[in-house]
């Protein structure tokens, strides 16, 4: 039954909607239907039941209408039961809508009766409360009036009973609290502390006062707590007291306190000099133990500071920055002894108290920048340790100069004998200076770069740097003063306008000294750069990240290449000089006396004496400096030229050719030309090398020479020519000590000689046996006065 | 024209000179030095085109010949000093005309009235028929007035700068005829001859020979027994411009090329001629140069080596006619002509075309 309802309802709700809705869709389809098939629009609008009805007859026989009634009839039985549905549907819902709206009419008229009630007991709260509000107008400002007085009051009290407060809370040494109730009645005892408040006034401000000076004494004791310093000090602060008197105070006593422990690191490097002879290891341990205090100290100080005074904070870092760097030029101070050469190791001591100590230093102070500060001063100190050592080195290579000129003069004067050989020991110190004394000093800079102190590897490429800079410098150095003393000796001091400091001190330089600095300058560019470079190679390498515009670092082929040429300089430098002392002497010999009136000649002349007396203190400086070198007598192989009497420098010869010389000419000089082939070729002007033959045969042949020129610029009587006949057969059998290869000397002489007979108008010579005699009479003075001598 | 060419004089001679009135040809003369024989004055030319050098005249001289200087005028007057055996004169001469067929020099004038020793004659650089002529002896200066004509000589100026200094040379300034140069022992002095003063002095140089640039006013050259070479500037005397090696023993003459100052010359006791180039001086002072010429003012200043000689060389000088040609005389007589590498004198023109 009840799907039967339920079926039922659910068609009546399709019919309505249908019934509503579908009316549109029906009107509007409805005229094509009409056309097409009027009997299936049944449920048209325009459905014509006639036409449908004559349609239907014609169409469908009776079975078929007959069975279409029936179907009629079902469907119009169908309809109609719907339609009563429908109806009765309808009608309920009106019903129940007609009952709804009644009972809505009984609700609202209860409703108005109770509002109204409401209404009047508004009213009535109204009035009332209106009639409250009237009577208590009156009052109310008179006790907030009151309420004011009250508060003002109790004010007063307080202001008056500030100085007993005070005395109490002075008593029980509660500071904070007194500070705190000044504070509160200060705007009152500022307004009326002139009128009414003047004796309270006046005492709480003693008392007060009384109260700073507790707090200003307890901030300054150093015996309190921070923590009460502290608070002392921003009571105070409170209190509007200046506080930077306090802090500046403070400071100061820091500081001296903290300057106290920098004079005793300031004293022991005074002390250094006595202490670093008798004991080496204390001073430098005490330094670090004073900087070790130094350190606490500082670390104390400044976290007292940050903690009495939190404000102060840049007050501090500019006392503490001052302080510090007094401190690291008291240690850099320490450093340098006044004599004697720094060592490393104080260097490495300071270095490490700066990298590790410092950076603690960073962490008290942050602003400070103490770290760089210490870098810039461990790089200062490292720098003026490098330079320094050099410096060592170079002054005492100068002092050996220096020495060496000296010692020369008074050399001269008493002629020393072959034993002493002073020259020869300054040469050797000197070379020890430069080798040993590099080598310890590379080696004393070398422990730095073994001993790893932390930050070192930072510096490492400029320490390197620094080092090869050094070595540079001081070779550089060192030649630039050996090209300086040559200059000074130089005749005409073509430098003059530049080395005008220079020649303020100019000294003479002796020859001697000319040769040592050959000899050094050979030494140098031979044995000492080499080791050094090797030393350097093994130590310090690397330091390559210098910019192309600084000055190179040691570069041992510049250097050697400046000293080869030094040393090429000086040696002929030293070569002229010598023989133009020599030739000075023989031209005197040779200009002075009147030749055409000369008397018969009885011996030899003192000059020859004079010129081999030169002669051998030249060659004891030579053979105490220089190599022996080979001994080798000229053959033909050595000459380069055919005859000649004095053949050229092969050096320049190489670059011209042989100048043809024409037939007819030749015939004419056939004599003289045929005379000298026979005479053994002699090369005079030979290249130059650094041994004793080299040298001191090359000032002979000059002077010789020299000797020869002048000759030819005089006219001699036959006396005249038997005199210098006399001399030069003398000059041969003496030199030939000097000079290795006889034959120059031989040869040199007999131009002298022939020369002489050139240029005489009367050249007979001397018979051998006169000349013997003379000569055996002047060497059996000689002997004679050698032994007096002797004796 | 590379090679030289050789004359042979017969006996040892120290001095030559470049006839430099000859506009025509290359002709110097050389005076001979011999003690015991008849000396000789020979007139030798230098034809370019052969490359021969010729005798043209041999006049007997009666003295040694110390110094030789030619009339910068007339061709053919020249002046010798000459000494012997404790006699010493110096005197002007002048060359017989060629058709006289005589061996035998007119003397023109003698300069009488030296005391010391004579050392050298120079001829004041533009002098005509009144020249003047500067003698120089061991102590003092002479300058001489000169007729040619007349044959008539005068002493106008007698300076006497003392007996300490050896005098050896002397010179005129060619840029300033009041200005005389003398060389002595131990210094170079200048002269002014309006105040017979000394104008400047170049202490401490010990020269030989001295020789005033022709071209450029104010610098000079130096030569002494230290063997260097030094070019000087006239106003800073303080330090020498340039210094050449010079040669292995003493520098005994130089001499600057009259056509182009970048030149020098300079013979020495090592038998050696040798040419120079400072050019590198002048790029410093005329500071006109580019830098990038300066490399070559680092190279090597010797040009060329002339090694033909065999004993010392005394005397030099350049041809007047022919710029790039010079003689060099050694002590043992032999002349020869040597000239300027071809590859330098194209240098050189290429830098004057170019500068």
């Amino acid at each position: 039954m009840a799907e039967d309802i339920e079926s039922k309802t659910k068609r009546v709700r399709d019919l309505l909607s249908s019934f509503y809705a579908d009316e549109d869709e029906h009107a509007q389809s409805s005229p094509t239907l009409t056309r097409r098939d009027t009997l299936q629009a049944i449920n048209t609008k325009d459905f014509d039941a006639d036409r449908y009805m004559t349609s239907l007859v014609r169409r469908t026989n009776l079975d078929g209408l007959l069975q279409k009634d029936v179907e009629m009839a079902a469907e119009i039985k169908n309809l109609d039961s719907d339609m009563q549905m429908l109806v009765y549907e309808n009608y309920n819902k009106f019903i129940s809508a007609t009952d709804t709206i009644r009972r809505m009419k009984e609700n609202i008229g209860g409703m108005e009766s109770n509002v109204e009630r409401l209404l009047e007991k508004v009213t009535a709260v109204r009035t009332k409360s209106d009639g409250v509000n009237a009577s208590l107008f009156e009052r109310r400002e008179r006790i907030e009036e009151l309420n004011g007085t009250r508060g003002l009051l109790r004010k007063v009290q307080f202001v008056f009973d500030l100085p007993v407060r005070l005395r109490k809370c002075l008593k029980a040494e509660v500071y904070a609290d007194a500070v705190n109730s000044y504070k509160g009645a200060l705007p009152i005892l500022k307004a009326y502390g002139n009128t009414s408040f003047q004796k309270c006034k006046q005492e709480s401000d003693e008392m007060i006062e009384k109260v700073t000076r507790q707090l200003q004494s307890r901030a300054v004791l150093s015996t309190e707590t921070v923590e009460n310093r502290a608070e002392a000090v921003r009571l105070l602060q409170e209190l509007n007291y200046p506080v930077e008197q306090i802090m500046e105070e403070f400071l100061a006593g820091e500081l001296e306190r903290l300057s106290c422990t920098l004079k005793e690191i300031l004293c022991l490097s005074g002390d250094g000099v006595f202490d670093a002879k008798t004991e080496n290891h204390s001073p430098r341990s005490t330094i670090q133990i004073l900087s070790k205090d130094f350190f606490t100290d500082f670390r104390q100080s400044a976290s007292a500071f940050r903690g009495i005074f939190p404000t102060g904070e840049k007050k501090f870092t500019m006392a503490a920055t001052k302080l510090f760097n007094d401190y690291l030029a008291s240690i850099q101070k320490s450093l340098v002894p006044e004599n004697g050469d720094p060592s490393a190791k104080g260097l490495i001591t300071v270095l490490k108290i700066l990298s590790t100590d410092v950076p603690q230093m960073d962490g008290v102070l942050p602003d400070a920048d103490f770290s760089e500060l210490a870098l810039q001063a461990a790089e200062a100190a490292l720098r003026q340790h490098v330079a320094k050592r050099f410096k060592g080195v170079c002054d005492k290579l100068l002092g050996i100069i220096i020495v060496a000129n000296n010692s020369k003069f008074s050399e001269s004067v008493e002629p020393c004998s072959d034993t002493e050989k002073p020259l020869e020991s300054l040469l050797l110190n000197a070379e020890d200076i430069i080798l040993q004394g590099s080598l310890d000093v590379l080696r004393d800079l070398k422990e730095l770069v073994d001993d790893r102190v932390k930050d070192t590897t930072k510096w490492h490429s400029l320490y390197v740097e620094l080092v090869q800079g050094g070595v540079q410098d001081l070779f550089v150095t060192l030649n630039t003063h050996f090209l300086d003393m040559f200059c000074s000796t130089g005749y005409e001091n073509p430098k003059q306008d530049k080395f005008t400091e220079e020649n303020k001190r100019k000294i003479a330089v002796s020859t001697g000294t000319i040769l040592l600095l050959a000899r050094f300058s050979m030494y140098v560019e031979k044995v000492a750069v080499p080791k050094i470079t090797e030393e350097i190679a093994r130590s310090f390498v690397g330091g390559g990240a210098r910019g192309p515009e600084d000055r190179p670092a040691f570069i041992p082929t510049e250097i050697c290449r400046l000293f080869r040429a030094t040393g090429e300089r000086l040696i002929e430098h030293y070569i002229s000089m010598q023989s133009k002392r020599l030739s000075t002497l023989i031209k005197k010999s040779v200009t002075t006396p009147n030749w055409l009136k000369y008397k018969e000649p009885r011996e030899v002349r003192m000059f020859v004496d004079l010129l081999l007396q030169e002669v051998g203190t030249m060659s004891r400086e030579v053979k105490q400096l220089l190599d022996p070198g080979t001994v080798r007598t000229h053959g033909r192989s050595d000459s380069t030229g055919s005859a000649g009497s004095s053949r050229s420098n092969p050096l320049r010869e190489e670059r011209s050719g042989r100048t043809s010389v024409s037939q007819r000419a030749r015939s004419r000089l056939l004599e003289r030309d045929i005379a000298k082939l026979f005479k053994q070729k002699i090369e005079i002007f030979t290249k130059l090398e650094f041994t004793q033959t080299s040298v001191i045969s090359t000032v002979i042949k000059l002077c010789l020479k020299s000797f020869q020129e002048y000759v030819r610029l005089e006219t001699f009587s036959r006396s005249g020519f038997q005199q210098i006949q006399v001399d030069t057969q003398y000059l041969r059998e003496a030199l030939r000590d000097f000079v290795y290869d006889e034959a120059i000397v031989h040869f040199l002489l007999d131009e002298v000689c022939s020369s002489a007979a050139e240029r005489c108008l009367d050249p007979t010579p001397f018979e051998s046996a006169v000349l013997d005699k003379l000569i055996q009479a002047k060497k059996a003075k000689i002997a004679e006065s050698s032994a007096t001598q002797a004796f | 024209m590379q090679g030289g060419s050789a004359y042979g004089v017969k006996y040892q001679a120290r001095c030559i000179s470049t006839v430099a009135a000859d506009t025509q040809q290359t002709v110097f003369l050389v005076g001979t030095l011999s003690l015991r024989e008849q000396n000789e004055v020979h007139l030798i030319k230098y034809s370019a085109s052969t490359g021969d050098v010729a005798c043209e005249g041999l006049y007997s001289h009666a003295h040694e010949i110390w110094d030789l200087a030619n009339c910068p005028f007339d061709p053919l007057i020249f002046s010798t000093v000459y000494a012997s055996a404790g006699d010493f004169g110096a005197s002007v001469w002048r060359i017989p005309e060629h058709s006289k067929r005589t061996n035998q020099l007119e003397k023109l004038a003698d300069l009488s009235g030296h005391t010391k020793r004579i050392k050298c004659i120079d001829w004041s650089p533009n002098g005509r028929e009144h020249s003047k002529l500067l003698s120089i002896d061991e102590e003092a200066l002479y300058v001489w007035d000169l007729d040619v004509n007349g044959s008539s000589v005068q002493v106008d100026k007698r300076i006497a700068p003392g007996v300490l200094y050896h005098m050896t040379k002397g010179a005129w300034d060619p840029h300033d005829l009041e200005i005389i140069a003398t060389v002595s022992d131990s210094c170079v002095q200048f002269w002014d001859l309006r105040s017979s003063k000394q104008a400047h002095s170049l202490e401490s140089a010990h020269a030989h020979d001295l020789d005033f640039d022709p071209q450029r006013e104010h610098f000079f050259a130096t030569a002494g027994d230290a063997s260097q070479i030094h070019i000087w500037d006239k106003r800073k005397l303080g330090r020498s411009l340039l210094e050449l090696p010079g040669h292995s023993h003493w520098t005994w003459r130089v001499q600057y090329n009259p056509k182009c100052s970048d030149i020098l010359l300079s013979s020495g006791t090592d038998s050696l001629v040798n040419l120079w180039t400072i050019a590198s001086i002048h790029e410093d002072t005329d500071g006109g140069r580019s830098p990038e010429d300066s490399p070559k003012a680092h190279a090597d200043p010797l040009l060329r080596s002339y090694n033909g000689h065999e004993d010392s060389v005394y005397g030099i000088a350049w041809s007047l006619k022919e710029p790039w040609i010079f003689a060099s005389l050694s002590y043992d007589g032999r002349v020869l002509v040597d000239s300027v590498p071809q590859h330098i004198v194209k240098q050189i023109k290429a830098g004057t075309h170019g500068g």
